[in-house]
């Protein structure tokens, strides 16, 4: 097996046995894998010390999400390129992505083909979105009636996710640096934003959102 | 050599386990995308082990493998899957599978069932909840399941229902339907309400469907 030191990647998935198989399959391809994480937090430190080429990140990790990590280290590691892994095909979040300075987006229903030809196009500069996907995008241009899809913030995104995995508001401040009393403010204008006043309707929109698995 | 068919809906996973399972020296003979492909090509290929996907498009894995077990019920199964309740471990036994392995376990975690397996071994391994052996063991299965009634607490708990409108269309008093909920808790071994909530949609969405 070829190894190019220069085609340095690092993998984030909440999935070992998903993050084994990629990595044998990208290794195949002569990619050298020089860091796995399991959660959003977790590869923005680590693409910040091992300032890879290109990170791969699953949408749907636990703690913070792929889309949103994508933001963090897009401003801490300009120089890594970014490519989205995802089950979603509808997905609302295809121009969050392009936004969050994502260059790739895969769904995971696609084959290692496509994986490799996207990474060789996200390298080259390019920005390649998956069949289906890109008509999202194209028609939002065209009709330029696209509305962010999102009414929430990015801090209250992440809050809304670490509620829907049933973290207490105490914990939540604690992970996201905040204070009770501010994190408790997030959780009331997100409920008031979304017009959703329980904490079950909170999970069953994070569920939809895709920002958690069932 | 052991043949063995995938089963899951995610081609870039399955092409990941396949090169996995390839390198350990298992023969991957068969490919399917959904439950269906995974009934129709078990009954025509040679397969000594099949790994289903739970979460699949058109025929759930558990469901799929009932098919066939129907058709083969000497067929060898093993359940690939992200959940952990043990409601899923007891559905899948009571289907036929002889093995389970979460999708958060290692590749090598796999191999060993698979090999556990096709000897003809069940295999549960070392991260099975503790209380699915509690249940296995005691004679007192069916006592833990949820009844109906608690199963249509769940149900309108995955439409979003609160427990006063559940109340409302089982003609019962909000009060009992909170004692409903926190029997379902308990028996499901839940601390939070959001895993109930998480567990009513999960449920909702692994009912059989015909067509996507």
């Amino acid at each position: 097996m070829k190894v190019d030191m220069k085609k340095r990647i690092v993998l984030a998935d909440d999935h070992p046995m998903f993050r084994q198989g990629l990595k044998a399959l990208l290794e195949r391809e002569g990619f050298n894998i020089v860091g796995e994480a399991s959660n959003g937090h977790e590869v923005i430190q680590m693409v910040r010390q091992l300032n890879p080429l290109l990170v791969i990140l699953d949408f749907g990790m636990p703690l913070l999400n792929g889309i949103d990590a994508a933001r963090e280290i897009q401003k801490r590691s300009p120089d890594t390129q970014i490519l989205l892994l995802t089950m979603f095909e509808d997905d609302a979040y295809v121009l969050e992505a392009l936004r969050a300075g994502i260059r790739g987006y895969v769904l995971k229903a696609q084959a290692a083909t496509d994986l490799i030809n996207a990474i060789r196009e996200v390298l080259r500069g390019s920005i390649y979105l998956s069949p289906g996907v890109s008509e999202v995008v194209v028609k939002a241009y065209v009709t330029k009636q696209y509305q962010p899809s999102e009414l929430l913030t990015d801090r209250e995104r992440q809050v809304l996710q670490l509620v829907a995995e049933g973290n207490t508001t105490k914990k939540i401040a604690s992970l996201l640096g905040l204070s009770v009393k501010t994190a408790e403010s997030h959780r009331t204008r997100i409920m008031s934003k979304l017009d959703i006043h329980d904490t079950a309707g909170l999970v069953r929109y994070a569920i939809r959102r895709g920002l958690i698995m069932p | 050599m052991i043949r063995i068919l995938i089963a899951d809906d995610h081609t870039l996973f399955r092409e990941g386990v396949r090169l996995l399972l390839e390198r350990e020296g298992f023969c991957v003979v068969g490919e399917a995308a959904d439950g269906e492909e995974a009934v129709r090509l078990a009954q025509q290929l040679e397969v000594d082990v099949h790994v289903l996907d739970f979460g699949m498009p058109v025929l759930n894995g558990i469901d799929a493998a009932r098919e066939i077990r129907r058709k083969d019920p000497e067929a060898k199964m093993v359940l690939l899957t992200m959940y952990q309740d043990e409601t899923y471990v007891l559905e899948a036994l009571r289907a036929g599978f002889a093995g389970y392995v979460f999708k958060a376990q290692t590749d090598s975690d796999l191999v060993h069932t698979l090999r556990e397996v096709a000897q003809g071994a069940l295999y549960l391994g070392p991260n099975i909840p503790q209380s699915v052996i509690e249940v296995l063991t005691s004679n007192t299965q069916s006592a833990e399941s949820l009844t109906e009634r608690e199963r249509q607490v769940v149900d309108l708990i995955a439409d979003g229902k609160t427990s006063k409108q559940i109340a409302q269309v089982l003609g019962l008093s909000p009060k009992t339907i909170e004692s409903h909920r926190s029997r379902i808790m308990q028996k499901l071994n839940f601390e939070q309400s959001t895993q109930l909530v998480c567990y009513a949609v999960r449920t909702q969405l692994s009912k059989p469907v015909k067509r996507r």
